[in-house]
Order: C-alpha cells, then structure tokens, then sequence
C-alpha cells in the first residue's frame, strides 16, 4: 500500500473509527451513517437561521364595529320639540310611571311612550313624548317631570295626545354632562345617534414580548370614543314607581337622586318646579323610594334612611352597610327589602334579597338573606312580593313570614329587571318588552298582554 | 406553496413504500417523543405518542400528544413515516396531519370570554432513527410545523352600564373573531420499539 493510499485509509478508519478488518463494506456503511447525521444537522441549522421569515406567527381579527354619530338640534329646537307625537316602537324600556289609566314608559335617552291602559289585555300606545336624554319621570296630578339630559323639564299631560311643555330647570343634573372627552357645542343637544355599523378584518402581528393568555397586543379592540356608550343592558332601568327609580314625588316635593347628590324640587306649583335643595348624599347612588316620611336611597354602598318630614330639608336617620352592589328597595313601613345583583359596575359577586327590620331606623337591622341568580326591580302588593330574578324571570313570593318567603310561583320573562305590582297586577318590564299580569290567583298568574320592543 | 410542498412529500412517501421490495409482514411500533416547538412568538415544549403499523419501511399510525405553543392543545394526528432503507439505522421523512384540541375551550373573567374552536396542523420533516438495544432505537427529528386556531372573544364594555353617563347607546359587548397562524420548528427526540 503506497504513502497515498495509506492517508486515505487512515482518514476513512479516523472518521468511522472501525477495525480495519472487513474495512471495504464496514467503512462504506459507518461513513453513511455519519454522513446522514451530519447532513440531518446542517439542514436543521440550515432552516433555524435561513428560514427565520416562516417563523412569523399572524393572527387575523374580524369584529362588528358600530360606532354612533350624533344627530344635533338646537337648546330651542329640542324644547320645541316636546310635544305629543304618533306613537312610535319601543327600542330600550327603562323607567315605568303608572297614572290612573295610563302608563308612562321611558324610552332610554328618547323619551316616553303614553299607553292608554284602560284595558290591560288591550294596551294602546297612544303617543310618544319627545325628550332627548330622558331616563326619569314621574308625575303628580296633571304634570310629567323628567330629566333631560342636565335639565329637570315640567310637561302638562292633562291630555296625552297634546302635552305641553311648562317649565324648564337648567343644569340640575350636573353628572349628566358629556365626559371623557366629548364635548358639544353647549348651544346644542344631542337629539338622536345614528347608528353605523361596519366590519373589520385586520391582520396582526404577534411577538413573544405580548404574548398573552387571552388575546394579543391588539390595543384596538375598543372601537373610537364616539361609540362608547350608556345603559348597555338596555337600561339598566330604574323605574319610576317601581323599585329602581332616581325620581320620587312625595305630597308636594320632588326627589331626585343623582351619581352623589339629593335634589329637591317644590312642585306645589304646578308645571311650575323650582329647585329648593341639593345636597351630597354619598357615592354611587342608585335608586330612591318613597314611604310615608321616609326616603329609601340605595347606593353601591349601601341603603340610606332619609328623614323628610321636614320636607325641603331630607335628613340621614339610618343607613344598613352591606358589600358593594347595585341596590333597588322597597318598604312596607315594617320592612325594607333590598336586592344585590352582578353584572354591572357595581362588580361584587352576590345575588341576593335582603330583608331588613326598620324598627330601629337609626340602625335597620338584617332579618335573613335570600340567594338569588341575577336579581333586580321589585315590588309588593299587599302580602306577596315581587322579584325581578334576571332571566329565572318573575319571582312572586308569599310575604306574610319575612322569615320565610314562600315562593308561590315563577313567571318566565325575557330578563325582567323592573316590576310594578297592585291590586293583583303586575307590570313587568324586561329585555324585550313590557308585560302585565293579572295576579289574582298566584299559582296560575294569567299575561294579559305585552308590547314588544323593536329589535 | 406550502401544501405543494406537503403534497409532495405524501407523494414521496407512498412512492418509495412500493420501490423498497421487503418482507410483507405488518409489524407494531409505538414511538414516542419529546421536543422544542420554536417559532416567533413562543417555545415550548411537546410530547407525542404515535401507535401504528409499518410495512417495507412505510409506517402509518396515530398520535396524541400535547402542545404547549402559545396556547395549551391537544393534537390528535395521522402520521406517516417513510424509511430511506430497510437497515435498523436509518433517516426518514415523516408527516403528521390531524386536529388539535383547546386544553381550555372556555376562559374569561367577568368582563370578558374567549370561546376556543379546534384547530388544524402538520408537521413534516426528517429525521434519523438508529438502534439503542434489541427493538428500541432513538429517533431525531426536525420539521416544520403550522396550527391553526380560532378565537371568539366577548368584552364588556363596563364603564357605560350606569345610566348616569350621558353616552351614545352601543352594545354592550364586544365579539371578535381571531384566526390564528402558528409556525414553528418542531425539534423531537424520542424512542420507539
């Protein structure tokens, strides 16, 4: 074996390090072996650093977007505006008012339905009111008050069909100003929003840095201010009369509540209110209700007694404390009943009635706790009471033992969130729509009828 | 491009199964690994277990396994392997097609959901196998892989659901839909018998 094919043999036995015996064929297949694994590496380092561009994660987002632009009218062409107009459908039940023979239904930020209501199987809607920003009313022999937007407005209803607009009270309602950037001319109101809906698809880039459990770094997933909006769960109602108002007219005064404060209005004068007091009251205020002297105000963080025997002067006499949550009640001078509910701002995790002695006003006292699923407005007629249990739906108890409520019977509504309820009937206002009952025989309550909401 | 280049190797795969002219008995392996997933935005780690038959140095099988890229899943694939020989050493091209499955389909909190949709995946590439004792041997492989998953996401949006604030009425949640687009380098190591 020469110089030359001695070197070549040692370069094949270095490599494969086998034995030189049998060397043609075991050096042949330890040579193959080699090689593939080398080659197996290379194209392994090949692709980490050539390829890196396949290495690209993408996501693609697709959503609705519905944004809202303002529709303006003048200060003067609003208020000229309010007047009787031809009934029209209901979108967003709010607030309910029930005078004699007929309902006032608050359209949230449109105004008020006028349904003559002289026969309940047969409800007709006569006409609706116009008032841009509305979300309260209640009303007092011949005069509707709402709110809208900042103002308190009084509105002649002695005829349905042909309201006239009284008095006007500038910039009572100070929280009911634009926030968060949104500034109108204050020469005009917003009037309507027309909606505007678009779909989006955009692709987006994802890096380890943003990496998240539930989404990606889309910091576009809210659509632009302007659609921000109000009472998303179509009101979150508070109806006059029922449980969840912000309005509430005792003898001849007017009490309004508002996010921290208590208004007074002297309406002994009618269609012509004048503000006589106003008072910080707390934080996160939500309802008031009315009884005898007394004023109910439940708030996020709790229920405040009111003394208002000195009527334009309302006085704290008793408060219950409980953990934060979104709070309509109700008296029967004896007892107040509360309920806590989620799914709103107020963020706590507690459905539940609470029924309270009032025997000791300065300190009302917890008489025993309910579990509920998602519970709202209430009312009571008599002995019976009625819960608005979310979407268990109506909830109509045996009252007589606070103690021990006995559940007589369970309407299915739609997401009923407010309910009025006297001499065995009962009004209802849910997601969609506004339902009466007759209630005379509590294990077989009876619809009598229902106006649907225009979806 | 990519499912040219995926179709080709199917191809491939089954044309070299009838060009090596082996014995015709059908013999059980399970092979199992372990291995890096690793693209632009994550690495993690994998687990597969595959069961199946092969013939002429053509394996065809199912595997399970976990996927821990960005979002936990579950694959459940077909996966076929074509041998460069009949010697017990030997490199190999291999193919997983199959769904992967949402380890949670479900997460949110109060204000949000997101709703998971199973997904789709490959992974193809080489790879060397050779002897450890009697029927193990090791296996090592690299490839490129794609999931692809969907999302659809609620948001409340909170901050209007007092009436106290005078903003334009809009819905009260927010649905989007994602499509995700993962690529990765799957890097594997493992045994079989």
């Amino acid at each position: 074996m020469g110089i030359k094919d001695q070197f070549k043999f040692l370069v094949r036995a270095t490599l494969c390090k086998t034995s030189v015996s049998g060397e043609g064929r075991l050096i042949k297949n330890c040579f193959m072996k080699k090689f593939m694994l080398t080659l197996s590496g290379f194209v392994g380092l090949c692709c980490t650093f050539i390829f890196q561009g396949c290495l690209k994660d993408s996501v693609t987002k697709t959503y609705r977007y519905t944004y809202y632009l303002p529709v303006y009218k003048t200060t003067q062409e609003v208020r000229n505006d309010i007047k009787s107009r031809p009934a029209q459908a209901v979108e967003r039940p709010g607030k309910i008012y029930i005078k004699g023979q007929y309902i006032f239904l608050n359209d949230i930020d449109k105004g008020i339905h006028v349904i003559d209501n002289s026969n309940p199987s047969q409800p007709q809607q006569i006409a609706f009111i116009d008032i841009p920003g509305n979300m309260d009313l209640a009303v007092k022999g011949d005069i509707l008050y709402a709110d809208l937007y900042t103002d308190l407005v009084a509105i002649d209803i002695s005829n349905p069909r042909n309201v006239v607009l009284k008095k006007v009270i500038e910039s009572v309602f100070p929280h009911r100003y634009y926030t968060t950037g949104f500034i109108p001319d204050s020469n005009k109101v917003i009037a309507s929003w027309e909606k505007r809906d678009t779909t989006v698809t955009e692709k987006i880039s994802m890096n380890r840095w943003l990496k998240s459990a539930n989404v990606y770094m889309d910091y576009t997933a809210f659509p632009n201010t302007l659609s921000s909006s109000a009472s998303g769960k179509s009101g979150s109602p508070y109806g006059v009369g029922g449980s969840t108002a912000k309005f509430a007219i005792v003898n001849q005064r007017l009490y309004t509540v508002g996010q921290f404060d208590l208004s007074v209005f002297n309406i002994s004068t009618m269609g012509n209110p004048s503000l006589v007091n106003h008072k910080d009251i707390g934080w996160n205020i939500e309802t008031i209700y009315p009884f005898m002297d007394k004023l109910f105000i439940g708030s996020q963080t709790g229920m405040f007694v009111y003394d208002i025997s000195s009527a334009d002067n309302p006085v704290q006499v008793g408060q219950f404390a409980h953990i934060s949550s979104c709070d309509p009640v109700i008296s029967d001078g004896q007892f107040a009943y509360v309920t806590l509910h989620t799914g709103t701002i107020c963020a706590q995790n507690t459905n539940e009635l609470d029924v309270l002695k009032l025997n000791n006003l300065l300190n009302p006292s917890l008489v025993k706790t309910y579990a509920m699923t998602n519970p709202q407005g209430l009312s009571k007629d008599g002995s019976t009471l009625f819960v608005c249990d979310g979407k268990e739906g109506l909830k109509i108890y045996d009252a007589n033992d606070v103690t021990n409520l006995h559940l007589m019977s369970t309407v299915n509504t739609s997401e009923a969130y407010d309910v009025v309820a006297f001499n065995n009937h009962a009004l209802v206002v849910a997601k969609d729509g506004l339902y009466q009952y007759d209630c005379s025989d509590l294990h077989n309550v009876r619809l009598l009828s229902k106006i649907n909401v225009q979806n | 491009m990519k499912y040219k280049i995926i179709l080709s190797i199917t191809v491939l795969l089954l044309t070299m199964n009838f060009v090596n002219a082996q014995s015709s008995k059908l013999k059980f392996h399970s092979i199992n690994n372990i291995g890096l997933l690793e693209g632009g935005s994550d690495e993690n780690l994998q687990l597969q277990t595959i069961n199946g038959v092969s013939h002429k140095g053509f394996f065809g099988g199912v595997g399970i396994g976990l996927d821990n890229y960005y979002r936990k899943s579950i694959p459940l694939f077909a996966d076929l392997r074509q041998n460069f020989s009949q010697r017990k050493s030997t490199p190999f091209l291999y193919l997983d097609l199959g769904a992967v499955f949402p380890w949670d389909r479900n997460t949110g909190t109060q204000w949000s959901s997101s709703q998971y949709k199973t997904g789709f995946l490959y992974d193809a590439g080489i790879g060397y196998s050779f002897p450890i004792k009697g029927r193990f041997a090791m296996n090592l492989s690299a490839g490129y892989s794609q999931r692809f998953l969907k999302e659809i996401s609620e948001t409340s949006r909170w901050y209007f659901l007092t009436d106290n604030m005078p903003f334009a009425p809009a819905p009260s949640k927010d649905t989007a839909h994602y499509k995700y687009n993962f690529n990765r380098f799957s890097f594997k190591i493992g045994f079989s018998f």
